[in-house]
This record gives C-alpha cells, sequence and structure tokens, in this order.
C-alpha cells in the first residue's frame, strides 16, 4: 500500500513538473525582430487587425487618434474577460514595454511577465502576420495617447484561473497552419486579411465545448456570442453575394438590398472601410472561393 | 358593484388588446419606413456606385422624399414591449426601448444629412457621392447599438 502511495506521488510531481517545463513561454525575440516598424503601415494593421473594436472604452468617441483604455467585455462560458489598456500609459498600459515585449505578446499571446493571455485575445490568428505587419504595427501603436484606466482583472473561476493550462488549449485548439490552401497568388491577399489579421473565424465559426474553434466548419456561421442570435455563414451557398457586393458591404456598410450593418458589423466595417478598394475585394475573393458548407 | 367589475374588467381587456395592436402595429410600421429608406438610399446608391446612369432630376426628386422620410416624427414607433427579448418580430433590443431619447437625436442626425444630400443630389455626381456618405453612417450609427442580431 505505501509502495502505491509512493509510486502516485512520484507520478504525480512528475507529471506536474513535466507539464511545467512543456508548457513554458517562448522567450522573448531578439530586439531586431521587433524594432524599426513604420508607422503610417502600421495605420492599416491597426485596422485590418480590428484592434480598436475591443480595446477602446465602451462607448468612447470616435474621434482623433484612439483612446486605448481597455474596459470591454466579452462574456462567454468561461466566464467574463475584459479588454486591457494597450495605450501607451507607462504604468497601466504597454508605455513601459519593450518592443520585443510587445511582439511576443501578440504574436505568441505571452505577457511581459510570462503568463499566457486568454483566447478571447486572438493571438493564435496574429501569429499567421508577417513579421514586418507586426513591427509596424508597433510602431503605430506607440503613437497612439495614454490613458490612465487600470486593466480590469478577468472574472473567471477555477480551473481556468490557471493561466498555464492555457498552453494545453493552444495546442489543441490554436491553429498551426493556415486553414485554406490558396493556390493562387491573388488568394493569398484575402487568407493573410481573413486567417491573420481580420480573425473573422472567431465570430463566424462554431466553437466546441472547451471553446476551440470547429475548423470542419470553417466561417459556416455560429450563435452569437452574446444573446440568441446567430453570425451568418460566410460560404458561397450561404452568401449569394458577389464579390461587388461583399467588398461594397466592408466599405460602407451596405448590404446588396440597402440595409445597413448593426452591431458588431458595423465595428467591423469602421474597420475595413478603412483598408483598400483591392483589400476589401480580396477578403470577398477569399470568401467566394470558401467550398459550400455541409 | 358585479356590474363594476364586469365592466372593468372588459375595459382593461380591451385596453390590453389596443395596447398589443399597438405594439405590433408600431412594428410593422417602423419596418415598413426602413423599406422606404432602403428603396429610395437604393436608387441613389446605385447611381454613386455607377450601377445606373446618373439621372439629375431623378436624384433631386428621390433625395427630397428620403429628406421628407427621415425628418417625420417618429417616436411613436418604439413603444415598450416591442423589444427583440418580448418578441420574435423584432430586431431591436431592449435598451432601444430604453434610449428612445437618443435614438430620436440619431434620427435628427439622418434627417439633417439627407436635407443636405437633398439640397445637391441634382447637382452632379461629383456633389451626390459626397454628401451620400453621412448618411449611411447616420443609418449605423442606430444599427450599431440598438438592432440585435437575426435569428
Amino acid at each position: 500500500m505505501r509502495r502505491l502511495f509512493y509510486l502516485v506521488l512520484t507520478l504525480l510531481v512528475g507529471g506536474v513538473s513535466l507539464g511545467w517545463f512543456l508548457s513554458a513561454p517562448p522567450e522573448l525575440p531578439s530586439d531586431d525582430v521587433a524594432r524599426g516598424g513604420d508607422a503610417e503601415a502600421g495605420a492599416l494593421v491597426f485596422a485590418a487587425a480590428g484592434c480598436a473594436s475591443c480595446h477602446l472604452a465602451p462607448g468612447a468617441e470616435k474621434t482623433g487618434l484612439p483612446v486605448l483604455a481597455g474596459g470591454k467585455a466579452f462574456a462567454s462560458d468561461f466566464g467574463t474577460f475584459y479588454a486591457p489598456n494597450i495605450s501607451s500609459h507607462p504604468e497601466e498600459g504597454i508605455g513601459a514595454w519593450s518592443d520585443a515585449a510587445l511582439y511576443r505578446a501578440i504574436v505568441d499571446g505571452v505577457s511581459p511577465d510570462g503568463a499566457y493571455y486568454y483566447p478571447a485575445f486572438p493571438t493564435h490568428a496574429y501569429r499567421l502576420s508577417t513579421p514586418q505587419d507586426m513591427r509596424d504595427l508597433i510602431a503605430y501603436l506607440r503613437t497612439l495617447p495614454a490613458d490612465a484606466a487600470a486593466s480590469k482583472t478577468h472574472d473567471t473561476r477555477f480551473p481556468f484561473t490557471i493561466r498555464r493550462g492555457l498552453w494545453a488549449w493552444r495546442v489543441m485548439f490554436a491553429p498551426k497552419d493556415w486553414h485554406r490552401e490558396t493556390g493562387s497568388p491573388e488568394l493569398e491577399r484575402g487568407r493573410y486579411l481573413v486567417e491573420a489579421l481580420g480573425h473573422c473565424a472567431e465570430c463566424h465559426t462554431p466553437r466546441n465545448a472547451l471553446g476551440g474553434l470547429q475548423s470542419a466548419y470553417w466561417l459556416a456561421g455560429a450563435p452569437a456570442l452574446v444573446g440568441d442570435g446567430r453570425v451568418p455563414g460566410l460560404r458561397p451557398d450561404q452568401l449569394d453575394w458577389s464579390v461587388d457586393d461583399i467588398a461594397e458591404y466592408l466599405s460602407s456598410g451596405f448590404t446588396p438590398e440597402y440595409d445597413v450593418a448593426g452591431g458588431e458589423m458595423a465595428e467591423v466595417v469602421e474597420n475595413t472601410s478603412q483598408l483598400t478598394d483591392a483589400d476589401r475585394r480580396a477578403i470577398a475573393m477569399y470568401l467566394k472561393a470558401l467550398p459550400a458548407s455541409q | 358593484m358585479l356590474r363594476g367589475i364586469a365592466l372593468g374588467t372588459l375595459i382593461a381587456f380591451g385596453a390590453t388588446h389596443v395596447a398589443a395592436q399597438d405594439v405590433n402595429g408600431a412594428i410593422k410600421a417602423r419596418k415598413a419606413h426602413m423599406t422606404l429608406y432602403s428603396y429610395n438610399l437604393g436608387i441613389l446608391g446605385d447611381m454613386v456606385k455607377g450601377k445606373t446612369d446618373y439621372d439629375a432630376a431623378l436624384a433631386a426628386s428621390v433625395a427630397a422624399d428620403l429628406a421628407k422620410l427621415s425628418t417625420t416624427e417618429q417616436s411613436s414607433y418604439w413603444p415598450a414591449g416591442s423589444d427583440n427579448v418580448t418578441l420574435t418580430s423584432t430586431r431591436t433590443l431592449p435598451k432601444a426601448l430604453e434610449n428612445v431619447d437618443d435614438m430620436m437625436k440619431i434620427t435628427a442626425d439622418m434627417g439633417a444629412a439627407a436635407t443636405t444630400l437633398a439640397g445637391v443630389a441634382g447637382d452632379g455626381l461629383d456633389a451626390l457621392q459626397g454628401a451620400f456618405g453621412p448618411v449611411a453612417q447616420s443609418c449605423g450609427a442606430c444599427h450599431k447599438p440598438y438592432r440585435g442580431p437575426r435569428n
């Protein structure tokens, strides 16, 4: 009996230690990976990635440079998560973070203290971005105003409070590579905007019980994150709009029947309306090239 | 006394029935109003996009109609109980009905933008395109906070 007890104890301690070792967060990248971006180019990356839609304070005025004070709530089955302050404030925001720390935060989803971020932050999409776009985004973020609002603590419960456990979530559910083969350079830009920066799948794809995206139903529609409605599917049999129609919608919010985007999609259109026509058409072409839903 | 109770019950029943009519009637009326918006916006929008040829007289008259539509008194469209939690026939969020004053302010903004558009819609395609954008944005100003998703 005692031998069994010691055996189980050893296995437990060994297992936890192994898990701790395996789940160690990645190191900080070197400085030259993260530095030297172009803030003007970064403004477009910022729009395509939709940072303002989550990190602006609720009800913030949309005039002038965005003040990314955070505070917006994202309710889920695992608790309510609050977007942090990522303004350039040196204490409450990212003002004192090195470029390398900021790069690792966005691309690896790890805080300067080495803690994993919850997947409410779609780092698993952003990690598919080009390093240059990330450098440019960092340079742009540095130009934004500071705000002293303290970031709110997430309202979640055990076991989801153990951030180290998110390593396992990522191993299981974070995509390792592009979802779609494109087969042509024209579709590569669309794929990049949809799968990496735009992270459209976060709303438009259904999730499993642990909150991972169900990739078999990629962009095929999902229950609304809050309330009873549905986020529509974007596959060609679900969305019969033409490339022109989709590009127009992403520019003005007008549907082909001249209804106007509302709710979360209106915020998306505020971002996509800042992109170039070519980029909006690229997104549309990617969507039209998706296979029909099952 | 019994007659009084009976009469009171009848009136109360009648009143709630009328109130229910009001809610359903208001929902139908506001949907019809939005349809009229989209019809007129469509004619102008197709010219703005280049899908149809610019026609100064048509643009001016349609824009004038849009301005008239967006400056009608619309507060009675939003009675209590006409939200998407109480009913399935509407996408209006409950917080819209708690903020009818704000919705009327947004409606007034749309009216102002549509009136500006009506003033220049007949003056050439460039003028039409320039004034069309603010009208489109004013639609989103209400839809974003106050309309829920499709079911």
